[in-house]
């Protein structure tokens, strides 16, 4: 499983940043045998998160968690719908589905890719590169978090990493976290959840907030639609309602795709009997990616598809509070 | 807002902003009749007592709170000893396309056949002109500065709580005092204290006078009123105006009406730069407020009501008309007075009380221009305070303002004020700080940054003109690092601070010889202690403000120079002043490259903010701590009013990418659509400038609507708030309207006659504003989506 887990998630980690990891999934390898037949499973999570912490946090391994790099695309200050308060936002590239009606095209591939901007001056347009996705260092990612720490002291913000999907980095994602958690900060990540348990299970106790997509119910829809099925979504669903963690769950009205009664109340069954809900955020879809579509030089698949009517928006907000789930629409309250 | 404040609100906003003769035929009357021998303070207190003897009283229909400036609402009265409008200034007035005023014929007429030949040549705007120099002539023709002073005195005080303690039998009381103290072996000056005493006495009671005629006519209104409710409203209106401002008030209504008769004693004795100001309204009040509703002898609508149409009185009053460089500079009809609620008390303590929470409501729901308002936020100040005028702010009018108190009372402290009267303080005018009730404290004009760095660029002369105005400082071209640059610009910087200055003290010896301001010494400590004149320096405190324009510009014009021509080497010296001089045409990618590919202040990146701060250092090094001729201290602040506009008009290209004639940035806000990383990193690269070292930034905010949707955005709004200011930001305000609304609105002015957005220290019509300023803000708006 661990194996799996680092071939998995090391997409971008160099031979050089894996050393010091290796050294602690061992370590993880032993307690795992040594406990796993007398203890129940739930027990062994918690120790083996609470080991985690312990033996990861020494000083050595503080410098090499901040030589870990990553790629990001577009860090956003000042936030609103990613969490609480005041925000950063990180945008990390790569992500192992392709929703039809993805908003951020760019963040698909984990590679840098060049695109042509337009630059408007006085009605002539001047075209210049720009490329998009940058690879850092976290502890650079770290300062340009920290820029904003007093806004997110002072209103209980923090910092949200979305994407694409940013488990798809999770040793640079854990690495951040966990710089981000020693200077106080509140952290939340925006994921699909999808990938091997193992890459959630590093993030969990770092993340104080999960936003966390649910788009199809039945994982053939899933599949037909994002390009993968959603076996690993739910299962990773459960743990976080196992671990008990505060989140946000999304989900995307796309017309004729999500909004099928079927599809909702799927959803909201598996949500109320997980009880992992704090609130359910309904999405709606929009066209505001077209344009990013275009400087791709790649078609919107979704730009068929209509926005969803307010009214049918309350609708669906409806169906979730039958279910006794807080849902809001848009996503901030 | 009862049937009555709606109508006289709607009275208000419709009538026409005209010109009256009243004040200038009753000053020249009494110049040509009276030949005496008296000084010239007493002299001017008694034209004082003649006009408030003798202008016609205007009491509108359904009025509660009396008292006009001229003989109706909105008409304008002139003040011909300061500034002599000729017939062709009248016909400008009358005609100009933005912020103009109706000139009826009739006062064309006496213009021409009674006040012009009567004042020319005994002007003080003509006595200013013939004092200066040629190098400031220089200097202000070329546009490196404005002169607040040249059309209206100097002002730009504000109110303290004296006349809710005392009516102007006690203060006449004082001032006979003060003459009984006058040590005539001691003091040379003892003689002249005794006239300043003596005019001051007799404003007083002229003021007196001014407020009995108002009872007479009330009471003659009630005898012919047939409305039984309204018979009584007469009565006790009279009642009040029988009392204040003679004694001190008892009632809450009798405290507003107290202050309006003394607001308009203050705007008809002169034409004070930023007419008056109430102040600190909420702790004025409160007493009254509290006192009324425990023995039940006031409501709370009615408290409301009064307050409505006390704001309604300030719309009634547009800005004495201004003309030439100065209408350019402050385009507006806003006369500026800021209602201040919130804060702190004298003791330290919170101020938000029961009524600043109802003066707030009735800031939303009159929506005026005028009064202006703000909040001062305190870190002693309650969460629900700054929330609730985010609510208000929320509903894009650009008001309230925001204001840091506790920046406030340490640039207070540290300009050496006691600690109670810096706690008495706060801001008024855009943002400037000051002393409530204790301080003169003067702007005298704003500086123009950036033009002085195209100077530097050209070896001390005017690009525009060719004429040397600086001084040679060298070639451009030979500067062979930045900082040699930033040298020569420190010294051309001092050298026309030190041209303002010198034309400043001269300016402010006249007014304290010639135009001295008896009514207003009254209300301002220590002058009727110290015998002197609020214009000769008798206030507790006097300050001088030169108020630096374009930071943001030349912040950005310095990074891109330091970037392209001593860091990146990308661009020569030569090349970017041919491209400036061909006002960037065949130079355009050099300048995508300045707009888009050169770091810019107002993002939180150290590269450009640094910069920022040596503009800053430069600025403040050649005025702050100099003397003024009144024994006070020259500081600096950063704001604008409409000056980036002008400012922006006499200033070629600029290596930031700007065009010729464009404007400049305003107050310390980025250059317009310059900043791109959000709200944090204006606010951050705002408060890298030290702020406790000036009277007053301004940082205009845009936001569009949907960042304020939700409970969440508003909140947020506040923490925003909240975090500027534990970084020492003095001020900050928001317009919150689209810029498809602009838009539209420019297309269709009559659709939005009502639409009020921020400028820059003030809100205003969109439809008053010049074309430039009009797509500056929707340049500025439209950016706003991030
Ligand atoms: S998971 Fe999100 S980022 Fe990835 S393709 Fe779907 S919508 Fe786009």
């Amino acid at each position: 499983m661990l194996a799996l887990r680092y071939s998995h998630s090391n997409i971008e980690t160099t031979a050089f940043q894996l050393a010091p990891i290796r050294i602690y999934s061992l370590r993880i390898k032993y307690f795992h045998s040594f406990f796993h037949i007398s203890f129940s499973f739930c027990l062994f999570l918690s120790l083996r998160r609470y080991l985690f912490s312990q033996l990861v946090c020494t000083e050595t391994m503080q410098k090499d968690l901040k030589d870990i790099t990553g790629v990001i695309f577009d860090i956003k200050r000042y936030t609103l719908h990613d969490g609480p308060g005041i925000r950063t936002t990180v945008f990390m590239k790569g992500c192992p589905m392709r929703c039809t009606w993805c908003q951020n095209p760019e963040s698909c591939r984990m590679l840098s890719e060049t695109v042509t901007n337009e630059l408007p001056l006085d009605g002539a347009v001047y075209e210049t590169e720009e490329v998009i996705g940058r690879r850092l260092a976290a502890k650079d990612l770290l300062q340009e978090i920290l820029r904003d720490s007093l806004f997110m002291e002072q209103s209980n913000g923090g910092v949200t990493f979305s994407g694409g999907e940013p488990l798809v980095q999770s040793v640079f994602l854990t690495a951040i976290l966990r710089l981000c958690k020693m200077q106080l900060i509140h952290t939340a990540i925006d994921t699909t959840g999808y990938g091997p348990a193992g890459n959630l299970e590093a993030v969990l106790p770092y993340t104080d907030l999960f936003l966390y997509d649910l788009k199809l119910i039945d994982t053939n829809e899933h599949r037909q639609y994002t390009g993968v099925g959603n076996e690993s979504v739910i299962e990773n669903l459960k743990l976080i309602a196992r671990a008990g963690k505060f989140t946000y769950i999304r989900v995307p009205i796309v017309p004729g795709i999500t909004d099928t009664e079927k599809n909702l109340h799927g959803i909201a069954e598996l949500l109320a009997q997980l009880h992992v809900a704090a609130r359910v955020d309904l999405l709606p879809f929009h066209k505001a990616a077209e344009k990013k579509y275009k400087r791709l030089h790649q078609e919107f698949p979704a730009a068929h598809i209509e926005p969803p009517t307010h009214e049918r928006m309350e609708e669906i907000k409806s169906l979730f509070e039958s279910y006794h789930l807080p849902a809001i629409i848009g996503g901030v309250q | 807002m009862t049937e009555r404040i709606t109508r006289l609100r709607t009275e208000s906003l419709n009538a026409i902003n005209s010109i009256s003769d009243e004040r200038a035929l009753l000053l020249t009357e009494f110049y040509q009749a009276t030949e005496t021998a008296c000084s010239i303070p007493v002299t001017r207190a008694m034209a004082f007592q003649y006009i408030l003897e003798h202008k016609s009283i205007c009491i509108n229909p359904g009025e509660l709170i009396v008292g006009e400036r001229g003989p109706a609402i909105k008409a304008v009265p002139t003040y011909p000893e300061v500034c002599l409008h000729s017939l062709e200034d009248l016909r400008i007035l009358n005609s100009r396309e933005k912020v103009p005023y109706h000139v009826p014929e009739s006062v064309m007429h006496s213009y021409e056949l009674t006040v012009i030949p009567y004042w020319k040549g005994k002007t003080q705007r003509e006595r200013i002109f013939a004092k200066l120099d040629d190098s400031w002539k220089a200097a202000y023709n070329a546009g490196i500065f404005t002169e607040f002073q040249e059309q209206r005195a100097p002002g730009h005080t504000v109110n303290g709580n004296k006349i809710y303690h005392k009516g102007m039998l006690d203060i006449i009381e004082d001032i006979r005092a003060a003459k009984e103290k006058l040590d005539y072996f001691n003091d040379p000056h003892a003689l002249a204290k005794a006239d300043e005493l003596e005019a001051m006495e007799i404003t007083a009671a002229a003021l007196i006078t001014f407020g009995q005629r108002h009872a007479d006519s009330l009471e003659a209104l009630a005898a012919t009123e047939t409305d039984v409710i309204r018979k009584d409203e007469l009565l006790a209106m009279a009642k009040v105006c029988r009392r204040v401002p003679a004694h001190k008030p008892e009632t809450f209504h009798e405290a507003l009406q107290y202050y309006w008769f003394v607001h308009v004693g203050v705007v008809t004795e002169l034409n004070p730069w930023d007419s008056f100001n109430p102040g600190r309204l909420d702790q004025h009040l409160f007493p009254f407020y509290q006192a009324g509703l425990a023995d039940g002898s006031l409501t709370e609508d009615f408290a409301r009501e009064l307050l409505q149409a006390f704001w309604v009185k300030f719309n009634n009053h547009p800005a004495p008309p201004k003309v030439g460089v100065t209408a350019r500079e402050s385009g507006t009809y806003t006369d500026f007075a800021l209602i201040n609620v919130g804060g702190v008390k004298a003791d330290g303590s919170d101020a938000v009380n029961d009524l600043t929470y109802v003066i707030l409501d009735v800031i939303e729901e009159m929506r005026l221009l005028q009064p202006s308002s703000m909040v001062q936020v305190s870190k002693k100040n309650p969460e629900r305070f700054v929330h609730r005028a985010a609510r208000i702010i929320k509903t894009g009018f650009g008001q309230p303002s925001v204001f840091n108190t506790d920046a406030i009372i340490q640039q207070l402290i540290r300009q050496g004020k006691a600690v109670e009267d810096a706690r008495n303080g706060g801001a008024s005018g855009c943002v400037e700080t000051g002393a409530f009730g204790t301080e003169s404290y003067i702007l005298t004009g704003y500086f123009n940054l950036v033009k002085i760095f195209e100077v530097t660029l050209h070896n001390g002369a005017d690009p525009r003109t060719g004429k040397l105005i600086g001084l040679q400082t060298g070639t451009a071209e030979s500067f062979t690092s930045f900082d040699d640059l930033l040298q020569a610009y420190a010294k051309q910087v001092q050298h026309f601070a030190d041209i303002k200055i010198k034309g400043n003290n001269i300016i402010e010896q006249l007014y304290a010889t010639y135009i001295p301001a008896p009514f207003l010494s009254l209300l301002i400590e220590d002058c009727i202690g110290n015998g002197t004149d609020y214009n000769a320096g008798g206030a507790r405190y006097n300050t001088n403000y030169i108020q630096g324009v374009g930071l943001g510009t030349l912040t950005d014009i310095l990074t891109s120079v330091k970037y392209h021509v001593y860091d990146k080497k990308s661009y020569t010296m030569q090349q970017i002043l041919a491209a400036i001089g061909a006002d960037f045409a065949g130079y355009e990618n050099m300048r995508v490259d300045f707009v888009y590919k050169t770091p810019k202040y107002g993002n939180d990146d150290d590269y450009a903010d640094a910069q920022a701060i040596q503009i800053f250092e430069i600025f403040y090094n050649a005025v702050n701590g100099r003397p003024t001729t009144k024994g006070g201290t020259y500081r600096i602040n950063l704001l604008p009013t409409t000056c980036h506009v002008y400012f922006g008009s006499v200033t070629l290209a600029t290596p930031d990418g700007r065009k010729a004639g464009e404007p400049l940035s305003e107050g310390i806000s980025p250059v317009q659509g310059a900043d791109t990383q959000g709200p944090t990193g204006v606010v951050k690269s705002a408060a890298k400038l030290d702020h406790i070292r000036t009277g007053g930034t301004l940082l205009n905010q845009k936001f569009t609507p949907h960042l304020l949707e939700t409970e969440a955005g508003l909140k947020n709004l506040v923490h925003l708030i909240r975090s500027y200011f534990r970084m020492d930001g003095h001020h900050i305000q928001f317009n919150v309207v689209s810029a498809a609304t602009l838009r539209e609105a420019q297309q269709h002015p009559e659709k939005y006659r009502d639409l009020i957005v921020r400028v820059a220290g003030y809100s205003d019509y969109f439809n008053d504003l010049s074309p430039e300023l009009q797509n500056e803000i929707i340049r500025r708006t439209e950016h706003g989506d991030f």
